[in-house]
């Protein structure tokens, strides 16, 4: 017995004080995440969190600040949106999309890809990068730039400083122009891990001339000699194709779902229609005969589409609203939703851009040509006919006589019109640029005072709670960004 | 004198294969759980045949551990009492001083024992003073002993489950005793208000967190709390839950919680670092030692059976208004669907509201009903029934308890089960070889309800107009309330309001159950070679396994009436098993060496190793997050509809340290001790996984020095005392590299979850890992400093305790967050510093102590905390101990420079500085709500407590009140009622129109002018513009924290009975509240985030319970 207890005792010293430390204690290596990671699972990865941020808030967003949709009076999620007071807590997700799921992935491609000599993953992930700052200073002014994404670097930056907009301005000419000069459809190409063009560099050569086209004419108002210089550089590029929109198909299995739908159909929001035709809208493709009404909404059982005026929330109902159609991924009812693309940039919106420099006389071509092309891309895009009665109308043909201010508020109204459902964080970024469509109402929901609208983003608190390099006070929703000034 | 005490800690024990007593403890689960409802024949007067049997049988059990001594002499005989009450002792040991000669008392506390004159019999007790009889010619010995409580030889129980005597050691500890710790479900919240410097936080619910912190928090981001030690092994007090505070909230409570009380014989609170340097790393919070029951030497078999009954109340409501009533917009109050309160004034005339079913409608009168929220809530009701035996020998000690709680929780169709079974022995099965061991089993089986946003049904209740009828839902066959289906085959609901489904719908369809198997165990050997050294191993385990089952009725219903289109119930279901096993091992290997230098010098060495490994396995499986289920009802992961969503976490780290120890103590009046310790952990880079640490302490009882003069009938104790002590932390698991994790993609609803599907191939995706690595992290460290002194005034009358410490924390290892322009979400670091400074204060007083049995205890403390972030890095002034609740709020709670940990920082109302007024918009009238604020921190400035003991013969009375002040919190509450329209505030000025008070606007010039005609609506500033900084309320609060009244039955009164001990009592706690006026919203304690760093946000959690309840306690 004694012997057994001494040898126990002996034997539990040995084993917890004498043998291998070192080995015991290695245990410390993450089994719950990988070490690394190739360009081909992290390309999909940042297109996707791109266009998750594209499709959920900011298609909402945008969506009823475009006056495309406003809020059910039937339900409350978006009031703060037509009330134009959102808080600062609801920038916070879309950021983080922007940011974090598209941006630091886009750059670990870009850093990957060098590394193991894959230019092309670099190549679009450089354009994609391009694309992402530039929507994050459109809708948010001064952010982040030169000094973001280099948490990891060796030269780590924790705190990155805030750049002015024009300076971001500049450094997307130069990413774009970057990626152009890398592009090499001979060079080993990605497949379907490119989720957006399946690694056509083709298409991505015409995505990079569509997107800097876009840059340079955001300064068109603002600083109207370097949107010159940057638009002029484009002389005999080719742009995004007929039928060849950059965009991300989703399908109907949960969680991977368009991300509006995503959220309309997911646990919180349990199908809950609150997204409604906004009679800003309605009343335009109505009063214009325009058949693609019946492509962005749903009609109620009267068969007509139905809107109400932006805001009115709070009145009680009269009668039940058009829902947004299951292409535009924002009908409750329709499972369909699901399957709607989420669209980067389109073949309508690249002759829109087009028509614009061709007016503004930095692009050689017939602006009424491109005009007519946007708005028949357009109705081919929803498979709707009738584009040349439409475009036959006295009130929809291009203006060829009249001045360039009439003709790009012809081309930008089309652009918005266009965009319905789809592209509707660009339109409201038009709309800022340029003032068209003209016909916006102030919401009725408003609660910030009269004429005010709203014009920018507010810094979310994540930035403002941790960066010391973030501005000390945030924006007013009122206020505009540079470009617009 | 010390080194006795040294030595009696080296308990003998039973040896007992473990198996078998695990098998025993299985049948005595099974028989606790059938016969949970029959215990009760064992009240005196019902069923004494059973009675008597029961314990017959027990006793026959004992014959065959039980040895018999005898020898033949003189017989005397007498009975043992507490001085306190007059009450019995049995199982007190009566010894024959110098032999091996030993009895012990019965159950009636009588012994009989042969001695002879001129010897010297010795009683002692455990938690009693030892007294010495002279045997002369009498046969008879009354004895009554007087209780150590008030005593300072008071035997406590320190690091490595040493025991000391409390006036050797130089740092502050307290003991707390199973009779202070009153009647309360929860072991932790039982402390409160007992030990000067311990801050708790809890609910009260039976089941529910308790957050426990000592002197403050000395981490940014790690566990600010004590080490939970039970017989020396650690345990885990770990509280798992989702940081999501918006939605499908539930507290599944801490494992600190899980110990049954009944089993506590008392708890060590060691204060600061210094007391607990030789538990290492996992003690730099201090550690709270639980010493659980054990059975006593030559003690035959005692029984004691106690059962409760417990009734529950929320403690407090919000204060609603009663003036205004179902409607939007100061109007409308026919609108069928509205679910807000922001109508017209209450007319008292009838109304019809809700959908038209079939033509009809239902009809209120629209006036207020003021409990229409009160009245939902069902009364808690908690069965508690407890048995323990336990008894001993010469040689050996056996104890057994079993357990069982029953509590059906205040929201219908919710409950919370534990059961629990201990025991424990030991043996000295020679003179050199001694052992003891103890295992519990704990099981818990609970329905659990939900809190946050969504579907929980405080969201759904607190967001009904002040007229809606709550209690008249409940019947869900009625149309009007349920759902049912049309002639068309549609499935419709025919509820009133469109924006929040019935509170009784919701608890019908969404159920949250946890199940936890838990067992602790420690094994200790000792060996005893020559005098003086001593050798024990000792291992323990902590094993649990946590699960959780979480499931959403998939169902879709529209509204009957078409005026209600879009306002559909849907919910695609869900079912998740989220299982947790944990498993924490633990060695050491302690070597003591006592022995005495000179005739006033002795000294004790220590040596000991330790191995600690933890390992944590969770598996979250759900049914796709949008998808949901299948087929409805059907709550499997099969029945997922897409793709199964699932994770596992393993984590995994291990521990050795080797810690030294040395204590001199002279003429036992001046003591000197000094620990150092070096640990060596997996989870920090091998190059510096390694570090060491130091403590020194000395206590000089000056009272020594006058002992026999009259002055020590004035000050008859002192003693003051001095320590440093350092101690090192190691890092979380897996902190040292930056990884890539699969992608998910979350926004604000809904997401992406990688692989997914595209042009008919299937895409995997991974994605950088949001949290940056660092592969050169250095151990944290917390170095303390404490003064204190202990004195006894009037014969120990008047006991008083004052420590002053200050604790400085540096290099903590944080995940910092950052900002996510740098592309990640957070970076571990070794930041920041932070200092608490504090005074403690602790009194006792025994004003009354009479002869004919009044006995009046007084007892009090006092702590003020002063904690200040000193700083964090060059680059940083703050970091984030919580991101802010996304969504719907903007407030944070940081770790800024120069303020207090656990400040709110967020959006509040903009003020121009120079006047201190809030701004307004000239155009509105309205409040800037755009600036960003710090509000205050959750931290209270001072904690008081008062409590009182009062003994009359058999009766007794108890209370404690406790306080807190000038911390602050966050109500989620206050937000959503402030919303609806449904708080007293939102009544202010009869709804009309006034002006923002002490308010300024900006003119034409940029200068601020006083506003006194721009008016403001207050339905546009309830709705959306008050910001979350107004949400920020003052949490000071006194609370009546417990009270008892009960009586014991004399012995006399038992003369015929076969009890030795019956007591009645009546108990409550958490019974009353006061706070400031500005708290119209909630108990301050409740927290949405349990037991974690992050405390202060009230968001819809579960409302706090006052408990009142009836024990029976019996002793056979």
């Amino acid at each position: 017995m004694k012997t057994n207890i001494k040898s126990l005792i002996l034997l539990s010293a040995f084993l917890f004080s004498s043998a291998g430390c070192k080995k015991l204690l290695d245990v410390n290596t993450d089994p719950n995440n990988a070490l690394d990671a190739p360009v081909e699972v992290l390309l999909p990865s940042a297109e996707t969190g791109l266009t998750f941020a594209v499709g959920n808030t900011l298609t909402i967003n945008g969506g009823i600040w475009s006056q495309y949709w406003t809020q059910s009076p039937t339900s409350s999620q978006y009031k703060s949106l037509d009330q134009y007071a959102p808080a600062q807590g609801d920038f916070g997700n879309v950021w983080f999309n922007i940011e974090v799921d598209a941006l630091e992935n886009f750059q670990k491609v870009i850093d990957k890809g060098n590394a193991t000599n894959k230019k092309q993953y670099v190549a679009i992930a450089m354009l994609l990068k391009a694309y992402a700052f530039q929507l994050s200073t459109d809708l948010w002014g001064d952010v982040p730039f030169s000094e973001a994404l280099q948490g990891d670097a060796t030269t780590q930056i924790l705190n990155p400083k805030y750049d002015s907009q024009s300076d971001i301005y500049n450094g997307l000419v130069k990413l774009v122009d970057d990626a152009t000069k890398l592009i090499n459809p001979d060079e080993p190409v990605p497949g379907n891990d490119d989720l957006i063009y399946q690694g056509d560099m083709e298409k991505w050569l015409r995505f990079a001339n569509t997107l800097k086209l876009r840059i340079g004419l955001r300064l068109a108002k603002k600083d109207a000699a370097r949107a010159a210089t940057i638009v002029k550089s484009l002389a005999g590029a080719d742009f995004i194709q007929p039928g060849e929109p950059a965009l991300q198909n989703f399908n109907s299995t949960g969680g991977q779902q368009n991300p509006l739908y995503g959220a309309i159909a997911g646990t919180v929001l349990n199908t809950t229609q609150n997204l409604v035709a906004s009679s800003t809208a309605v009343d335009f493709f109505n009063v214009n005969n325009d058949p693609r009404l019946f492509a962005f909404y749903d009609p109620i059982n009267t068969g007509n589409v139905v809107g109400i005026p932006q805001g009115s929330f709070n009145a009680p109902p009269t009668t039940t609203v058009s829902p947004p159609s299951a292409a535009t991924s924002g009908n409750a009812k329709d499972a369909n939703s699901a399957l709607a693309p989420v669209k980067l940039m389109t073949d309508y919106e690249a002759s829109f851009l087009q028509a614009e420099a061709v007016v503004r006389g930095w692009l050689s071509g017939d602006a009424e040509e491109l005009y007519n092309a946007g708005i028949t891309y357009s109705f081919d895009a929803y498979h709707v006919d009738g584009a040349a009665d439409y475009m036959a109308q006295p009130a929809i043909a291009f203006p060829a006589g009249g001045s360039a201010e009439e003709k790009i508020k012809a081309i930008i109204t089309q652009k918005w019109a266009a965009m319905c459902g789809n592209q509707t964080i660009e339109a409201w970024s038009e709309w800022r640029r340029t003032g068209y469509p003209s016909f916006f109402v102030i919401s009725k929901g408003s609660i910030i005072g009269a004429g005010r609208w709203p014009g920018i983003f507010l810094y979310p608190s994540s930035e403002l709670t941790r960066n010391p390099n973030a501005p000390k006070a945030n924006h007013f929703v009122y206020d505009k960004v540079w470009w617009a000034n | 004198m010390r080194f006795h005490a040294l030595m009696a800690l080296r308990l003998g024990a039973v040896f007992i294969k473990p198996e078998k007593k695990i098998k025993q403890t299985t049948t005595k689960i099974l028989f606790m759980r059938k016969k949970t409802t029959h215990l009760i024949p064992f009240i005196p007067g019902i069923n004494t045949a059973t009675k008597k049997a029961l314990r017959k049988a027990f006793l026959a059990m004992l014959v065959f551990i039980l040895p018999l001594f005898a020898f033949a002499q003189q017989q005397v005989t007498g009975k043992v009492t507490a001085q306190e009450d007059g009450s019995a002792l049995p199982g007190v040991s009566v010894r024959i001083k110098n032999t091996n000669t030993g009895t012990a008392t019965d159950a009636k506390g009588n012994y009989t024992i042969t001695a002879s004159q001129g010897s010297i019999l010795v009683f002692s007790f455990i938690g009693y003073n030892e007294q010495e009889i002279p045997v002369t010619s009498g046969l008879r010995y009354n004895v009554s002993l007087q209780s150590v409580r008030t005593s300072l030889t008071e035997i406590i129980v320190t690091g490595q489950g040493v025991k000391r005597e409390k006036r050797s050691l130089g740092y502050a500890v307290a003991t707390i005793n199973k009779e202070d710790l009153g009647d309360n479900t929860s072991p932790i919240n039982a402390l409160t208000g007992k030990v000067a410097g311990l801050n708790i936080t809890s609910g009260y619910a039976p089941g529910a967190s308790s957050r426990i912190t000592l002197r403050g928090p000395t981490s940014f981001s790690g566990n600010n709390q004590p080490v939970f030690v039970i017989d020396g092994i650690p345990v885990s007090n770990d509280n798992i839950r989702n940081t999501d505070f918006l939605n499908d909230q539930v507290d599944y409570g801490n494992r600190g919680n899980d110990l049954n009380p009944n089993d506590i014989e008392s708890i060590t609170v060691l204060k600061g670092p210094a007391a607990a340097a030789l538990y290492g790393s996992i003690a730099s919070n201090g550690a709270i030692l639980i010493t659980t029951k054990k059975g006593k030497k030559n003690s035959p078999a005692q029984i004691n059976f106690s059962t409760s009954y417990q009734l529950s109340k929320i403690l407090k409501f919000p204060t609603f208004q009663n003036e205004f009533g179902e409607g939007n917009l100061d109007g409308i109050p026919d609108d069928r669907r509205e679910n807000f309160s922001w109508g017209e004034k209450f007319d008292g005339k009838e109304r019809p509201f809700g959908q038209i079913i079939n033509g009809k409608q239902q009809l209120k009168v629209y006036e207020a009903i003021p409990n229409n929220v009160k009245d939902f809530f069902d009364p808690g009701q908690t069965f508690n029934n407890n048995l323990t035996v336990s008894g001993g020998n010469e040689k050996s000690t056996y104890f057994l308890s079993v357990g069982a709680l029953n509590n059906k929780g205040i929201i219908p169709t919710t409950n919370y089960n534990k059961y629990s079974v201990r025991v424990s022995g030991s043996s000295e099965f020679s003179d050199k070889f001694s052992s003891q061991a103890s295992l519990g089993y704990t099981n818990i089986s609970s329905l659990l309800p939900l809190g946050g946003q969504t579907n929980s049904v405080y969201a759904s209740i607190f967001q009904q107009p002040r007229d809606a009828p709550i209690v008249d839902f409940k019947d869900l066959s009625n149309p009007y309330n349920g759902t049912f289906t049309g002639a068309d085959g549609t499935n419709y609901y025919g509820y009133y309001g469109a924006y929040t489904k019935n509170p009784y719908f919701l608890l019908q369809n969404y159920k949250n159950s946890n199940s936890v198997e838990r067992v602790n165990g420690t094994f200790s050997l000792s060996y005893k070679p020559i005098a003086g050294l001593d050798i024990t191993e000792r291992i323990g385990a902590d094993i649990y396994s946590d699960r959780r089952y979480e499931k959403a009725a998939k169902y879709s219903f529209v509204p009957f009436d078409p005026f209600y289109e879009g306002n559909n119930w849907v919910d695609n279901g869900k079912y998740s098993q989220d299982v947790t096993n944990y498993t924490q091992f633990n060695h050491d290997l302690i070597i003591t060496y006592t022995t005495a230098l000179t005739r006033d010098l002795n000294m004790k060495l220590l040596a000991g190793n330790n191995f600690r490994m933890t390992t944590s396995n969770n598996l979250f499986s759900a049914t796709n997050t949008t998808g949901g289920l299948i087929v409805p009802g059907f709550y499997n992961l099969d029945n997922s509809n897409g793709p199964v969503n699932s994770t596992n976490t393993l984590s995994q780290r291990r521990l050795y340290g080797f810690y030294g120890e040395a204590d001199f103590d002279y003429k036992n009046m001046l003591f000197l001790g000094g620990t150092i310790r070096n640990d060596v952990s997996s989870t920090l880079p091998t190059n510096n996984n390694s570090y060491v640490y130091p403590s020194v302490n000395a206590a000089f009882v000056f009272s020594e020095l006058y002992k026999d003069k009259a002055f020590s009938d004035i000050l008859s104790f002192g003693k003051v005392r001095v320590s440093y002590a350092k101690v090192g932390a190691d890092a979380p698991a897996y902190r040292l590299q930056t990884t890539y994790t699969k992608t998910d993609v979350n926004g604000d609803f809904g997401e992406i979850l990688f692989p997914i599907n595209s042009n008919n191939a299937t895409i995997p995706g991974f994605a950088r890992n949001n949290r940056i690595g660092n592969p050169n992290l250095k151990p944290e460290f917390t170095s303390s400093f404490e003064v204190g002194t202990e004195l006894s005034f009037l014969k120990n009358k008047v006991n008083l305790d004052v420590t002053y410490y200050s604790t400085k924390s540096t290099n903590q290892i944080v995940d910092v967050p950052i900002p996510n322009s740098s592309g990640f979400n957070n970076i571990t670091l070794n930041v920041g510093e932070m200092t608490n400074k504090g005074l403690e204060i602790g009194v006792k007083a025994t004003p009354v102590n009479t002869a004919y049995g009044l006995r009046v205890e007084l007892y009090g403390t006092y702590s003020k905390l002063d904690n200040k972030v000193v700083d964090i890095n060059d680059k940083l002034d703050q970091v984030a101990i919580s991101a802010g609740i996304s969504g719907t709020t903007a407030m944070a709670q940081v770790a800024a420079k120069g303020r207090k940990y656990g400040t709110f920082y967020g959006t509040g109302l903009a003020v121009d500085p120079a006047s201190g007024k809030v701004i307004i918009d000239q155009a509105t009238g309205l409040p800037l709500n755009n600036a960003t604020n710090y509000y205050g921190s959750y931290l209270p400035d001072y904690m008081a407590s008062f409590g009182a003991n009062i003994s009359y013969k058999g009766f007794m009375l108890k209370f404690l009140f406790d306080t807190k002040q000038g911390g602050v919190f966050f109500s989620n509450t206050k937000s959503l009622i402030d919303f609806g329209g449904y708080a007293l505030e939102t009544a202010t000025n009869g709804r009309q129109d006034y002006v923002f008070p002490n308010s300024v606007y900006q003119d034409a010039n940029g200068k601020y002018v006083d506003n006194t005609s721009i008016k403001f609506h207050p339905y546009d500033y309830w709705t959306n513009v008050v910001p979350a900084g107004e949400h920020i309320i003052d949490a000071s609060y006194i609370k009546l924290r417990e009270a008892s009244v009960g009586y014991s039955f004399s012995q006399s009164m038992l003369r015929h009975t076969p009890f030795s001990k019956l007591t009645v009592l009546l108990y409550g706690n958490n019974l009353f509240l006061w706070v400031p006026g500005s708290n119209k919203f909630a108990d301050p304690e409740i927290n949405s985030q349990g037991a974690s760093n992050v405390q202060g946000y009230e968001f819809l959690s579960n409302p706090s319970l006052r408990n009142m309840g009836i024990k029976l306690d019996v002793s056979f």
